[in-house]
């Protein structure tokens, strides 16, 4: 990721950028005076916080925000076209860490694990950055976001493994049935076909408890797993609209794909 | 390596050990250390699991205007059409944030007892959202609460899962 910038594979998280983006200018009226993402609401919520994030989370109402996304929407674009491997690349990058760090603190609310990592990433670029940008903390920063997504499956996996629900196949026909991140008609049809549902859920156990496994496997196994990654982010973005996690996990796998190299060679 | 390399080396090390810890909710020692570090940074991974989630938290509230209380509104944002929500899905950022803060009451509640849940930053948090969605100056009464829904086998569901007390719209203001 940070150390092969020239991959194209390597700038999917900044897509994801240009994306939220996208959306907190869609929806910038919601940090304003009414809003639910107002600083009032904000306050509250932050009444135990400490004084420096009281004080980012004041910054700005809608018209602030939106600026802010839209200084990202160029920055994010500038390091698709340019690559983090160059100083204008480099800079942007930058840019983009300061106006999520921004929105990060503004919002709050309504989060994912997509802007958990995706912040990780920009933050973990910015260390790389001070650590004086060579190769050897490149691969650092790598190893380290490598050693977060491998973490971020296996704690997934081990969750759901320990479940009743998920054991036993009722898990993904009860998420699909919510409005909020389903597909009511895909739900009801794994509710009447739970060994489709029994199937499905022991698909995504495995792969996900088994995902460490893919550093220690040949390179082919590895991309297979990576593979069966893409298909499982899309499909989340399709079915439950999930939209921002491909671009977040995805755009971290350059970073595997690096730190399996060092491991074998 | 040289000596910044090796900082950053110990500094990420570290930093991924305290989330493999947080995964597992290592109670004190972890709580201490997130109320010094953004929460943002010291992510959870556990998604969905062990117990998926079953059912929406819809927010409902009326309001009291001179002397009559109104029906139920819901604040709904709506949610995205399929064909494009898999790219662009503002709405369920919407949905996350006051689904997040309706399940955080219903937990703490349970733990808080009757009255208890007054005081959290979600159930204020929730009563500043809707008094700043009342008519201003006519609204005397507000009143809200969560009920969950889902689309079962047979046909939609709903359940009240909690119900707030009356307050003083221009009270509320105030404090909110």
């Amino acid at each position: 990721m940070f150390a092969n910038p020239e991959f194209l594979a390597t700038r999917l998280v900044f897509i994801g950028l240009i994306v939220e983006a996208l959306e907190m200018f869609w929806l910038r009226r919601r940090f304003d005076s009414s809003g639910l993402f107002s600083r009032r609401t904000l306050g509250i919520l932050l009444s135990g916080a400490h004084l420096q994030l009281r004080v980012i989370s004041a910054l700005g109402g809608g018209a602030f925000v939106a600026a802010a996304m839209g200084v990202q929407a160029v920055a994010a674009t500038v390091v698709i076209l340019r690559g983090t491997g160059s100083r204008a690349g480099i800079v942007a990058a930058l840019v983009c860490l300061a106006t999520n760090a921004l929105v990060r603190a503004r919002t709050k609310l309504g989060g994912s694990g997509a802007e958990q990592l995706t912040f990780m990433v920009l933050v973990t670029f910015g260390l790389v950055m001070i650590a004086g940008d060579t190769v050897a903390a490149r691969r650092i920063g790598d190893a380290f976001l490598a050693a977060q997504v491998t973490l971020a499956y296996l704690a997934a996996g081990v969750s759901k493994a320990i479940s009743p629900t998920w054991r036993s196949g009722r898990a993904l026909g009860a998420i699909l049935s919510t409005e909020g991140y389903g597909l009511p008609s895909l739900g009801v049809f794994l509710v009447a076909h739970p060994i489709v549902d029994l199937a499905l859920s022991w698909s995504v156990i495995v792969w996900e408890t088994a995902f460490p496994l893919a550093f220690l496997a040949p390179r082919p196994v590895l991309l297979g797993t990576l593979a069966v990654g893409v298909l499982f982010h899309t499909g989340c973005a399709i079915f439950m609209g999930l939209n921002r996690f491909p671009w977040a996990f995805c755009g971290c796998y350059p970073a595997i794909l690096t730190s399996w190299a060092l491991l074998h060679h | 390596m040289s000596l910044r390399e090796v900082l950053l080396a110990l500094l990420l090390t570290g930093w991924w050990a305290l989330s493999a810890l947080n995964q597992f909710r290592s109670g004190a020692w972890t709580a201490r250390v997130r109320r010094h570090i953004p929460g943002v940074l010291v992510p959870s991974w556990i998604f969905f699991a062990p117990e998926p989630p079953r059912s929406d938290s819809r927010l409902v509230w009326r309001n009291e205007v001179d002397g009559r209380w109104g029906e139920w509104d819901e604040l709904d944002f709506g949610f995205a059409p399929v064909s494009r929500r898999w790219l662009f899905n503002p709405e369920v950022i919407e949905y996350k944030a006051v689904s997040g803060l309706s399940d955080a009451l219903l937990s703490l509640g349970s733990v808080l007892g009757r009255r208890g849940f007054l005081l959290t930053s979600s159930y204020v948090a929730l009563l500043s959202i809707l008094v700043s969605r009342s008519p201003a100056r006519r609204s005397t009464g507000i009143q809200f609460a969560v009920v969950r829904t889902n689309i079962a086998p047979h046909g939609r569901r709903f359940e009240v899962a909690f119900v707030s007390e009356i307050h003083d719209a221009r009270e509320a203001a105030h404090v909110c």
